[in-house]
């Protein structure tokens, strides 16, 4: 066998493709993050997918929430003084019925509740433990059900709508950030459930806690953007 | 790694030499061979011995040889017994093995997690002290108690392969004595503790028998083990009864040591002698000094237990816990690192089961076919606060953490007749956050550290001073000289002290004079009641007597102290009552419990701890939480007081408990849920398309 040959480093093991969106980090790659990154250190980050390095480090995990949660907030002061500076009248929205607004505060308050419970513990401790844990995972089960409620918000009622407040001439932020709000919620509750069926292996547990903890991340950003964007149809700002 | 090993003809001159200069002094042999070993081996990584290195291994017909190095001829008038340091130290590098972890708990630089310790046990004192050389807390060290080396090679030797702290270089070291008395040391009467190959090496069914080795060593035979062990020769007399003032060197003083006659026919006619032994020992060899058993075992039950589930799939216990030439013996638990750094990650039950996959040898996950544990379903953190042993090793948890023998510190070997109670009291199991780990070389990453773990537990017993507010142990042998005038005890510590038998006219006078001299058998239940009161009284009182008198006997002996007896995690000192029992807050770490983790026998993943669900440990009554601990007490009528294990587990019971309702109609909220989660997603989708669909309208 040529010289060469003998001096490759250890073939990288197969991507889990077929498993989650090809991102997710392998079976090599979460030991590493468990054992200590042995693997890592050999040279072995050279050879895998940038993006899955990013998911499976939960340092790097505490470095993108606080950056996204800052750039939301910039964001936010941003798109205020734009929308301040630009003074675009606009007709406001009718008031939803107190049904609705009850919905939409219990589930922005959850939601509030769920994103303080898991990044704060993370921001400061790197782990959810404690008093933390038992409120995210009550809250959760609100957030299930109030999922329901707010997906039923969004059910057509044209009939019952004047045509200037459907649902697809509503401003671009409102829609899109209640799209990707819906979206990421589901996500975040599926892969709750899926986790709490005897049908993951703990490699499998592991992926899904990713993909929950980004999916929740998402979550709140657009949770945020959509309240934001909610307050200002209903001052006509937008 | 480069391999060097030596031509065979400069091995045999290094042993010339070695030879030419015990007409120096066998010592100083001794020395260079130590200091040539240590540089060869350390300058080249290996030993300097030849090696055969077939797998079918090596039929050692060879050579018997005494400590002196002299070859030992079957037909030898008054011959000497044989010393594997030489006989088996001709081939193997004697020197680098006798430093391995089962040699070296005297060294100061090796301490690891925190293990079994040995007790210290003094049945006529209801004295039981976890002692070790090592650095883990909850023991004492023996060299402080002024217990010698010599007496801790007496008394663990039978359960150790020799060496530690009976090893010549151990037994060099100086210990003070405590307080003013006299250390007992019998080494120049009985030598070295000789570190004996075959007690871990002899083929199972080969005539060597750990049992006679364990005897020899009773009767400070201790040059003698090895050769009656092996059976090769037969064994007379015994080093312990010749006094403390023997002199071995004295004319005629030969005649009084024990003699060894061999037996002529094991030897062949070039004067070779067959050891059937093997190169990884068996389990049973393991087995003579790490036996541990529930206390059940002995009453009958041994045939209700299964062994390990590694066991029975064929595994030996040297497959996980196996060590190289220089004897480390791998304890196989996460985070262990060998002296030389090296890692052996494969060897623990994560690293072998789900580990890494990285092309070291020893850090390779699923060693020997070990499966990869699914556990679906199951939340990762719990891998973040719990030891795979906390749900697989060790007697499933009980309400009561049940009792438990093992060979060292009851003897299991010998033949008596056992009842399960037998002291030290060792419970187990005691599910309880792991023993922080000890010392520089074996520091673990700080992940693995306080995780939930099974744990053996004993409360320490024995006599101590208290001394500004501090509670310092007693050397056992002094206590014993000084209440044991006091006590009356001869034997047996508890049963002796509470022994009460009333006087004729004591029963007279409470069941009148006919009923007084009547068979006890004979007596009603209401008159046997009386006695049992009366007598339940004068126990309380000869005990409050005795005790006061031997805690005024050390008292007296050590003036400014105060005096205390220790035990079941109470203390007791002297008053004008008696005696006063002072709690276990109030004498700081003092008669604290000693707990170490335990690993074996590993259950079955069906009989796991969670096989049955979730509530098995997230409910209110729960035994994971609220097991019940019950100190193990040695005054007559001692009352001790159980604690729950998440007591010992600093558990915030408030917070579990809350933490428990989650689980109290999981299955319904998962099927809601899911329900739930199902409904919001077909509106959401529908809502989508309708969306998409009135925007694609627009454009049209």
């Amino acid at each position: 066998m040529p010289y060469e040959l003998l001096n490759q480093p250890e073939r990288p093991e197969k991507m889990s493709y077929s498993t989650l969106f090809l991102l997710l980090p392998t079976e090599r790659q979460l030991d590493d993050l468990i054992h200590g990154s042995r693997w890592a250190a050999d040279g072995g980050v050279s050879r895998s997918l940038p993006l899955a390095e990013l998911l499976v480090s939960p340092v790097l995990f505490s470095d993108v929430l606080k950056f996204s949660l800052v750039a939301v907030l910039v964001l936010l002061i941003l798109g205020a003084f734009f929308t301040l500076a630009t003074n675009r009248r606009h007709v406001e929205t009718r008031r939803r019925s107190w049904a609705s607004l009850l919905v939409f505060v219990g589930f922005f308050g959850v939601v509030a509740i769920l994103g303080a419970t898991s990044f704060g513990s993370i921001l400061q401790s790197e782990v959810m433990s404690g008093y933390a844990l038992l409120a995210h995972v009550t809250a959760a089960g609100a957030f299930t059900f109030l999922l329901v409620a707010v997906s039923a918000m969004f059910l057509p009622r044209y009939s019952q709508l004047e045509e200037a407040f459907r649902f697809e001439h509503r401003w671009w932020l409102a829609r899109w950030s209640a799209w990707l709000l819906m979206l990421s919620s589901l996500i975040v509750a599926g892969t709750m459930f899926l986790s709490m069926l005897p049908v993951l292996d703990t490699n499998g547990l592991r992926q899904v806690l990713e993909v929950h903890r980004y999916a929740g991340l998402a979550t709140v950003i657009s949770a945020v953007l959509t309240a934001a964007a909610i307050v200002c149809t209903r001052f006509g700002w937008r | 790694m480069v391999r060097l090993s030596f031509p065979p003809s400069q091995g045999i001159d290094v042993v010339q030499k070695a030879r030419r200069l015990t007409i120096i002094g066998l010592e100083r042999a001794l020395l260079l061979g130590v200091v040539l070993t240590s540089l060869l081996s350390s300058a080249y990584g290996q030993s300097r011995y030849a090696t055969s290195d077939n797998l079918s291994g090596y039929v050692h017909w060879i050579e018997l040889y005494d400590a002196a190095n002299n070859r030992i001829a079957a037909d030898m008038e008054n011959p000497p017994p044989y010393s594997p340091a030489t006989t088996c130290g001709r081939c193997h590098d004697f020197n680098t093995i006798s430093h391995g972890w089962h040699f070296n708990s005297v060294d100061d630089t090796l301490h690891g997690r925190p293990g079994q310790p040995w007790i210290w046990s003094d049945p006529r004192t209801g004295t039981h002290l976890p002692l070790s050389y090592r650095d883990w807390d909850g023991t004492l060290d023996p060299d402080q108690l002024g217990i010698s080396r010599w007496q801790m090679a007496a008394k663990f030797g039978g359960f150790l392969p020799g060496g530690g702290p009976g090893s010549t270089e151990s037994l060099q070291q100086e210990v003070a004595p405590f307080n003013g008395s006299e250390t007992i040391d019998r080494t120049h009467i009985t030598g070295a503790l000789p570190v004996d190959c075959m007690l871990c090496h002899h083929r199972p069914g080969s005539g060597y028998s750990p049992f006679v080795w364990t005897e020899q060593i009773e009767d400070q035979n201790f040059a003698f083990a090895p050769t009656a062990a092996l059976g090769v020769g037969t064994v007379s007399g015994s080093t312990k009864r010749l006094k403390d003032d023997f002199d071995p060197a004295a004319e005629g003083a030969a005649k009084q040591l024990p003699q060894v006659q061999y037996e002529g026919e094991r030897f062949r006619k070039d004067g070779k002698v067959f050891f059937d032994l093997i190169r990884t020992p068996e389990n049973s060899s393991c087995y003579y000094c790490h036996s541990n058993i529930s206390s059940n075992s002995v009453t009958g039950e041994r045939w209700l237990h299964d062994d390990d589930v590694h066991l029975r799939a064929g595994f030996r216990c040297a497959d996980c816990h196996r060590n190289g030439l220089e004897h480390h013996t791998v304890r196989g638990f996460e985070g262990e690192q060998l002296p030389a750094e090296a890692s052996v990650a494969s060897l623990s039950c994560q690293g072998c089961h789900v580990g890494d996959h990285s092309g070291q040898p020893l850090e390779m996950t699923g060693r020997m076919g070990a499966p990869r544990p699914q556990h679906k379903g199951l939340p990762p953190v719990h891998f973040e606060k719990m030891t795979c042993t906390a749900c697989h090793s060790g007697p499933a948890v009980s309400p009561i953490a049940g009792r438990e023998l093992n060979s060292i510190a009851h003897r299991l070997g010998t033949h008596v007749k056992r009842t399960g109670n037998e002291l030290p009291g060792i419970v187990a199991p005691v599910i309880m956050p792991a023993a922080e780990f000890s010392g520089s070389s074996d520091e673990p990453p700080v992940t693995h550290q306080a995780r939930y773990t099974p744990h053996r537990l004993m409360w320490p017993s024995y006599w101590g001073t208290i001394k500004d507010g501090t509670v310092t142990a007693m050397n056992p042998d002094q206590a014993y000289e000084l209440v044991r005038k006091d006590l009356k005890v001869r034997r047996e510590f508890t049963e002796e002290l509470g022994e009460v038998k009333l006087s004729l006219s004591e029963r007279t006078q409470l069941l009148g004079e006919d009923r007084a001299r009547a068979k006890p058998e004979d007596w009603t239940a209401e008159e046997q009641k009386k006695i049992a009161d009366a007598e339940e009284v004068a126990r309380t009182s000869q005990v409050a007597e005795r005790m006061g008198l031997a805690l005024a006997a050390i008292e007296e002996a050590m003036p400014g102290t105060q005096s205390i007896y220790i035990s079941g995690g109470q203390g007791f000192v002297r008053d004008q009552e008696g005696i006063k029992t002072i709690d276990a807050e109030e004498l700081k770490n003092a008669a604290d419990p000693y707990a170490w983790p335990l690993a074996h026998n590993v259950r079955p993943a069906r009989q796991s701890l969670g096989a049955t669900g979730c509530t098995e440990c997230h409910s209110d009554q729960s035994l994971f939480f609220n097991a019940e601990i019950a100190p193990v007490g040695l005054l007559p009528n001692q009352q001790t007081t159980s604690i729950k294990s998440h007591v010992l587990q600093q558990a915030d019971m408030e917070r579990l408990g809350r933490w428990n309702q989650m689980f109290q109609g999981r299955s319904m909220f998962k099927v809601f849920g899911l329900l739930a989660l199902a409904v919001a997603g077909l509106i959401s989708l529908v809502m989508f398309s309708n969306h998409i669909g009135s925007l694609a309208s627009r454009h049209r």
